[in-house]
C-alpha cells in the first residue's frame, strides 16, 4: 500500500500517541512503512521528552515573588476602580433622578396650569423655584444657602416644595411648579407650550433637558459652585441637593456643601423661548 | 489545605488568598518552565516567558471562568506567552546561553543542544503542538482546546513536527532522513 508521506506520517504519529480508532490502528500495524515511521517518531519523542534543566532556586523564587508582588499591586487599583465605579454609578443614578424629577415637574406643571387648586405639593419630587422677577435666568441673584426644606424620606426620592409652592395657577407667573410622582406621561417628551417654567430656558421639551445633563468625572467643593440662583430642590443619590444656575449661565447640581455633582451642559439662555 | 486540589486553590486564590495563589504557582512552576524552555529554546528567554506566564496567571485568574480545567487554561496562557516571546525575539538580538566548550560537553548537554536546534527549525505553531504532546503528555483533544484549533490540525502539526525533528535529529539516533519544508 503506497501512501503519501504526510498521510503515512500522520498515521504513524497518531499510532504512537494512541489516537487512532481500532480500524486505523489495524491498518497502521499492517503497514511496515507506518511502523518504521512510528519507530523513528518514538525516538524523537524520547529526546524531546527528556527533562530540561531546572532553573536555579534563586531564579524560581524571584519569579514567584515577582508574580506574587503583582497580586498585591493588583489589589490597590482594583479597589480604586471599584470606588470610581461606585461613584460613577452613584452619579449616574443621581443624574437620572434629576432628569426624572425635572421630567415629572415639567409634565406636572403643564397639567397644573389648568388646575389652580393644585394640592399635591407634599408629594413633589422636584420644586422648580421661579426667580422673583419672573424672567428667564436672571443674573445676579444669589443662591439661598439652605434648601427650603429637605426630603423627609430619601427612599421615596422626594423633596418637599419650597415655601411658595403649590398655590400657583400658572408656573410661568406664579413662582412654583410642583410635580406628582405619579405623572403618567413623564416618559413622553412634553412640549412646554405656554406653561414652560422660565428656568428651563431653551429646552423645548423635557427630553432635551434630560439629554443635556452630564455627570462630572471629578469635582471639588468650591464656594463659587454655590453662587447663583437655586432652580430646584431635589434628591441626589438619596441626599438633598440643589439645581443651581450660576452667574456664568451654567447650571450645576450641588450638594449642600457646594460639591458639584453634575453639570447641565448647555448654557442657560437669557431670554425665554 | 495540605492535599488541596487545583480547583480548591484556584477558588481560594480568586477570592484573594495569597497563600493559595503562591501554592498554585509553586505547584505548576516546573511544568511552566519545561514548556517554556522547550518552546523558546534557551534559558534566558525561558526565564522571561516563565516570569510572564506567572504574572499572566496572577492577573488573569480572576477572569478564569472554570469552564475548562485549570491546567488547560494554564497551558494556554504559557503557550501564548511563549509564542509572544518568540515573536518579540524575532525583532531583537537573541540572547546566547553560556555553553561549555564542545570538547567538554557531556552527552546530555549535547543532546539538549541538538534538541533545541531541531525544535528551532519547526515553526512555533508546530513546536507548541509537539511540546504539549511530548513534554506535557496531553492528548490531541486537550491540545486542540489549548491551541484553539481542530483536533485534526493538531494531529497534522504533530506529525509534520515529528517528521521535521526526525530529519534534524537523524544523527542522534542513526537516522538519515531527508529535509523537507516544515512551514505550516
Amino acid at each position: 500500500m503506497n501512501m503519501p508521506d504526510d498521510s503515512l506520517d500522520e498515521l504513524a504519529s497518531a499510532y504512537l500517541d494512541n489516537e487512532l480508532s481500532a480500524s486505523e490502528r489495524a491498518d497502521a500495524e499492517a503497514n511496515p512503512q507506518v511502523m518504521r515511521r512510528a519507530e523513528l517518531f518514538e525516538a524523537t519523542r524520547r529526546l524531546v521528552a527528556q527533562p530540561v534543566d531546572e532553573p536555579s532556586p534563586e531564579r524560581r523564587e524571584r519569579a514567584i515573588a515577582a508574580a506574587m508582588a503583582s497580586m498585591e499591586a493588583q489589589v490597590i487599583p482594583l479597589k480604586g476602580r471599584d470606588r470610581r465605579i461606585r461613584w460613577q454609578l452613584g452619579a449616574g443614578v443621581g443624574a437620572a433622578a434629576v432628569v426624572i424629577g425635572l421630567l415629572v415637574a415639567i409634565v406636572a406643571s403643564s397639567n397644573s396650569s389648568d388646575d389652580s387648586s393644585s394640592s399635591n405639593a407634599a408629594t413633589a419630587i422636584v420644586t422648580v423655584s421661579e426667580p422673583a422677577t419672573g424672567s428667564a435666568a436672571p443674573s445676579g441673584s444669589s443662591k439661598s444657602t439652605q434648601a427650603a426644606s429637605q426630603a423627609p424620606s430619601p427612599e421615596a426620592a422626594t423633596a418637599t416644595a419650597g415655601s411658595d409652592a403649590g398655590g400657583a395657577a400658572d408656573s410661568r407667573d406664579s413662582g412654583a411648579a410642583t410635580a406628582s410622582t405619579a405623572a403618567p406621561t413623564a416618559a413622553t417628551p412634553q412640549p412646554f407650550g405656554s406653561s414652560t417654567p422660565p428656568n428651563i430656558g431653551q429646552y423645548s421639551d423635557a427630553t432635551s433637558l434630560g439629554q443635556a445633563t452630564q455627570t462630572l468625572t471629578a469635582s471639588a467643593a468650591s464656594p463659587q459652585a454655590c453662587e447663583g440662583q437655586v432652580l430646584a430642590e431635589l434628591t441626589w443619590d438619596g441626599q438633598p441637593a440643589q439645581l443651581v444656575e450660576r452667574t456664568d449661565n451654567t447650571r450645576v447640581v450641588v450638594a449642600p456643601d457646594c460639591f458639584v455633582l453634575a453639570f447641565v451642559d448647555r448654557p442657560v439662555p437669557t431670554t425665554a423661548p | 489545605m495540605v492535599d488541596a486540589t487545583d480547583n480548591d486553590l484556584v477558588d481560594a486564590a480568586r477570592s484573594g488568598d495569597r497563600d493559595a495563589m503562591e501554592r498554585l504557582l509553586r505547584r505548576h512552576h516546573a511544568r511552566i518552565w519545561a514548556i517554556s524552555r522547550r518552546i523558546v529554546g534557551n534559558d534566558a528567554d525561558a526565564a522571561d516567558a516563565t516570569q510572564e506566564s506567572l504574572l499572566a496567571v496572577v492577573r488573569g485568574l480572576p477572569r478564569f471562568d472554570g469552564r475548562s480545567a485549570f491546567t488547560t487554561w494554564l497551558y494556554r496562557v504559557v503557550t501564548n506567552t511563549c509564542l509572544d516571546e518568540l515573536r518579540r525575539r524575532s525583532r531583537r538580538p537573541r540572547p546566547v546561553d553560556v555553553l561549555p566548550e564542545a570538547s567538554h560537553r557531556d552527552p546530555d548537554v549535547a543532546d539538549q543542544m541538538a534538541i533545541d536546534a531541531a525544535l528551532e527549525t519547526l515553526s512555533p505553531e508546530f513546536r507548541a503542538a509537539v511540546v504539549l504532546r511530548d513534554v506535557v503528555g496531553l492528548d490531541y483533544a486537550a491540545i486542540a482546546e489549548i491551541l484553539e484549533i481542530p483536533p485534526g490540525t493538531v494531529r497534522s502539526r504533530i506529525a509534520r513536527g515529528r517528521a521535521g525533528l526526525a530529519v534534524e535529529l537523524g544523527g542522534n539516533f542513526g537516522g538519515g532522513e531527508q529535509r523537507q519544508s516544515l512551514e505550516p
